[in-house]
């Protein structure tokens, strides 16, 4: 009987604390904000790298009246994968610890190299998590497209500096995803060999979502190459 | 008797099984989505996350170099630009994270005492550093406005969660 009434004493103090202690602490209320961000460039051998970035940062509010020693975690996930091969660059990756008012962030940057052809996607998330209360927010995810675009110019004239060009795609001007009326090699006669010398200008640049990123390098020919 | 402790221990162990969850319940948030509405991102808010994306954290990288030089290509510098947006963006990272410090010390010292933490005169002296640094930069009128353009367009990657009590 003594057993009984000790058992029962127990079940009643556990169930008060346990009650009160949820009672007390506030659910957290996230103030954060998300960015993504992708550039790229040409490297010295003749490929491309894709950059990007997704981080998260912020606090949250409401959390009064926790017991010491509560700490939130931001996660941001950015995953690159190619669509013909499988390959998968990156991931989710977890920020420093806070306290639940502290400024808190987490940053995760990932590049690979992007050959001609290739067709990658970007796959962006964000999410918190509170050591008491578990996953509390994520970030609407966002997934886009990365492919290299090319554009071919025919030489038109030159003059003493420059040399004049025309979008001339022999698979049509509409294929090339960065396209371009006209570009202009500027200084290209004091070059060696001088512009006027090859008939092509192919102009590379980064798709990312449907915005180009030029990445710095145009590439004379005497063969045109097939837009993209 | 038998049955009476094995009932108590039941509703123990259930009791302990209640206890132990967390409901999976999230607070109210309203989301501003820059790709959507970007006239919704204040100024501020975009000027203060392009500008810690492209500025280093400490020891950066020489990948860290590549990525910050491709992205000034995309704002459109040139090189003695460049060297000066650099410049900028050093002394706005080191004066950032001298105000996350100053933060998270009264935040940690609100959070330990169980008592609400007022963030305003600190998202106030954000603002002003966020202000102090985009007149610094109006001083290259060039570099204002290639910088500018690129915050702009870059609105439509940001998204703002803003939580409320429900």
């Amino acid at each position: 009987m003594k057993i009984l009434k000790f058992l029962f004493v127990s079940l009643g103090l556990l169930l008060s604390t346990g009650a009160a202690a949820q009672a007390q602490c506030g659910r957290p209320i996230p103030q954060y904000t998300t960015y993504h961000s992708e550039s790229g460039s040409y490297t010295q051998n003749g490929g491309f790298v894709f950059y990007s970035t997704a981080s998260t940062s912020g606090y949250t509010s409401g959390m009064t009246g926790c017991a010491p020693g509560v700490l939130h975690t931001l996660n941001a996930k950015n995953l690159l994968t190619e669509a013909h091969s499988g390959r998968t660059v990156g991931g989710w990756r977890a920020g420093t610890p806070g306290c639940p008012s502290c400024q808190i962030s987490a940053s995760n940057t990932e590049s690979t190299s992007v050959a001609n052809g290739e067709n990658w996607s970007e796959d962006d998330e964000w999410n918190g998590q509170c050591s008491i209360f578990g996953a509390f927010w994520g970030g609407v995810g966002v997934t886009f497209g990365i492919h290299i675009g090319i554009n071919t110019f025919i030489l038109e004239s030159w003059d003493t500096h420059n040399c004049y060009y025309i979008q001339f795609c022999p698979n049509g001007n509409s294929a090339a995803s960065c396209p371009a009326a006209t570009f202009v090699d500027t200084d290209g006669m004091q070059a060696i060999p001088a512009c006027n010398t090859l008939n092509y200008a192919i102009a590379y640049s980064l798709v990312v979502g449907g915005l180009c990123f030029p990445v710095g390098i145009t590439i004379f020919s005497s063969v045109p190459a097939i837009c993209q | 008797m038998k049955k009476a402790i094995f009932a108590v221990t039941l509703i123990l162990g259930l009791a302990g099984v209640a206890w132990g969850q967390t409901p999976h319940q999230h607070a109210a948030v309203t989301v501003i989505d820059g790709s959507k509405n970007p006239e919704l991102v204040p100024d501020s808010t975009a000027y203060r996350l392009v500008l810690l994306d492209l500025s280093f954290a400490d020891n950066p990288s020489d990948e860290d170099k590549r990525r910050q030089a491709a992205h000034f290509r995309d704002v459109g510098l040139t090189p003695s630009e460049a060297i000066q947006f650099s410049a900028v963006l050093a002394e706005f990272r080191s004066a950032y994270n001298a105000w996350i410090a100053r933060w998270n010390i009264a935040a940690e010292a609100a959070d330990g005492k169980g008592v609400v933490f007022d963030p305003a005169p600190f998202l106030q002296q954000l603002e002003d550093l966020i202000q102090a640094t985009r007149n610094t930069l109006k001083q290259n009128s060039t570099v204002d406005l290639k910088v500018a353009g690129y915050v702009q367009k870059h609105k439509a990657n940001i998204q703002i969660h803003k939580g409320a009590a429900q």
